[in-house]
């Protein structure tokens, strides 16, 4: 073997393959363009969308290269033990698809976004504050996506360069800054076809190909640097999770499946509050998968990479390489040529339709539900449009700015946790009050989306290493969610609303 | 309990699951995609007549 970390099989084929790809949803843009004959026709194809190209674009939404990466960085560092997440995710959406938690009343209330239910239950004071703190949230939870995209193309085409990262990272933004524009809405639902295929066809067989090459045994054989109860067992002491972490990737589970902005959208546009239940009954089998297999991936990549010296001395070393780069290095020297083409198109167009939808959805709610509120006057629809443009050019230059100056202190997966946790803690509270207890009152949701900004201590440098356990990032994490929870119940019983007819 | 065996069927359940959901989405969305562009053509371009912004 080369011993050559970044030696990889991606060839000229496919380099053709990823650019050629890259072009089909320009294309398909341009075919369909015939089939529509206003915006109107697309909302309404949209709203009617038969169940099997629902999952598809379900799927397509919350499958992305940030996904495959944080999982595969925590199959790589803590094992198997790393599962019990995809499995509290999955019954968790499957709870939630059961019993219809929050969606169901939401989707019966005909609520489209979380800070219109906080408008119509609180008062627009309520929805102006929830509106900057999901976007305050949602932009840091997206800060490092160009980071891991970047660490990922890096790893797979084994491209070398000193400043590798900052050239692919400002590549791949001016792309998915092109892509926003010239995608649209018109060939959303084909190119989330296209991408579910692709990406779950190519995970599926890359599996099998990590199968095949490590062997089924050597995949569960427990490797010489790690211990063999903490690989396996999430509540084990060193696996790096303990009880407190599993509480709060219960919480997390719960309220990203009701409330993140993206997957909620999917269930309140659906036909009837009874398919939001059932396209989350069924969409828990997507969740499981989409953790899964790349936690799958990085497990395969820590195994061989333990059964290779040099690598293991790279990433194991006095100045380790980053373990995100350790799925994607082990997948450029196992996969065939070709293959490897098809699989990194697959991911990249994953890259560009995540970032495409977040950065339109932040942008959209900094104009909506921050500026026009405030705003005396009503906005025209060109000053909203203008709004929004600017929106994305800023957050697309602080992707850039705070991906090259920021690394993940614990995790890539904390790190969206923790910055998930900002929004999740407040809103989880907010809406579970607003819609199943009659005396949750504005004072109390102030109080609750307040408190969700301390999980900004989640994100700080005393999280790294081994922290006191005050200061360790799943305890202020679980303690955000508690805190907002008593915010809510404190503040509305201490001052309830004098007339809850007037606020809502 | 039997961490090895808990993960494997996790693992295993996962891969043959999720292979027969990509396999019927991928035949059913064929078909929805058809119907979706039946659709499309047989609807009456009623927002170009409407849209006051449209030049037609």
């Amino acid at each position: 073997m080369d011993m050559d970390i970044f030696a990889t099989n991606f060839q000229r084929i496919d380099w053709i393959i990823l650019l050629v790809y890259i072009c089909i949803p320009v294309v398909i843009g341009v075919l369909v363009r015939k089939y529509i004959h206003g915006m109107s026709d697309f909302i309404v194809a949209g709203r009617n969308l038969r169940l099997f190209l629902a999952v598809a674009t379900l799927t397509g939404t919350e499958l992305g290269l940030v996904t495959v990466m944080y999982n595969a960085e925590l199959g790589f560092k803590y094992g198997f033990s790393a599962f019990h997440i995809a499995l509290i995710e999955s019954v968790c959406v499957l709870v939630i698809g059961l019993t219809g938690l929050i969606v169901y009343k939401l989707r019966s209330m005909e609520i489209l976004t979380i800070p219109e239910f906080y408008e119509r239950r609180f008062g627009k004071k309520v929805r102006i504050l929830g509106g900057t703190i999901l976007a305050l949230g949602g932009i840091l939870n997206m800060g490092l996506f160009l980071q891991a995209g970047a660490r990922f193309m890096i790893g797979v085409t084994g491209y070398q360069h000193a400043a590798g990262l900052k050239i692919f990272m400002s590549s791949m933004l001016i792309m998915v800054l092109i892509y926003t524009t010239l995608g649209g809405m018109v060939s959303v639902v084909l190119n989330d076809f296209i991408q579910f295929v692709v990406l779950s066809g190519g995970m599926v067989i890359g599996s099998i190909f990590i199968i095949h090459h490590l062997g089924w045994n050597a995949l569960f054989s427990i490797p010489e640097t790690q211990n063999a109860d903490a690989w396996l067992n999430p509540l084990a002491e060193g696996s790096g999770f303990g009880s407190l972490y599993v509480f709060f990737m219960v919480l997390l589970s719960l309220s990203t499946g009701t409330l993140w902005q993206s997957s909620t959208l999917r269930a309140l546009s659906v036909k009837s509050p009874r398919t939001a239940k059932h396209l989350y009954a069924v969409g828990s089998l997507s969740f499981l998968a989409r953790r899964i297999i790349p936690m799958l991936w990085g497990i395969g990549a820590f195994v061989f990479v333990s059964q290779t010296p040099f690598l293991l001395d790279a990433f194991t070393g006095p100045d380790p390489l980053n373990s995100q780069f350790g799925m994607p290095v082990f997948i450029a020297k196992i996969i065939p040529s070709g293959f490897l083409g098809i699989l990194a198109a697959g991911m990249f167009a994953a890259f560009m339709s995540t970032h495409d939808s977040y950065l339109l959805s932040w942008s959209s709610v900094i104009t909506q539900d921050i500026v026009a509120p405030l705003h005396r006057r009503t906005l025209t629809d060109k000053k909203r449009l203008l709004i929004t443009r600017m929106a994305i050019l800023g957050i697309g230059v602080f992707l850039l700015l705070w991906g090259l100056w920021f690394e993940a202190p614990v995790s890539l997966w904390n790190y969206m946790a923790v910055t998930g946790t900002i929004y999740l803690s407040g809103a989880f509270a907010v809406v579970l009050g607003g819609l199943y207890w009659k005396r949750a009152s504005s004072t109390g949701a102030v109080l609750a989306l307040a408190a969700g900004l301390l999980a900004v201590l989640g994100i700080g440098p005393w999280t790294q290493g081994d922290p006191p356990w005050y200061a360790s990032d799943k305890f202020i994490g679980a303690m955000t969610f508690v805190m907002a929870a008593a915010g809510m119940i404190i503040g509305s019983l201490c001052f309830p609303d004098a007339n809850r007819e007037n606020a809502s | 309990m039997n961490w090895t065996i808990l993960w494997q069927i996790v693992l295993i359940f996962t891969l043959i699951g999720y292979s027969l959901m990509v396999t019927v989405v991928l035949i059913g969305g064929i078909f929805n995609i058809r119907d979706l562009f039946r659709d499309l053509s047989t609807a009456t371009p009623d927002s170009i007549l409407k849209n006051p912004d449209n030049g037609h």
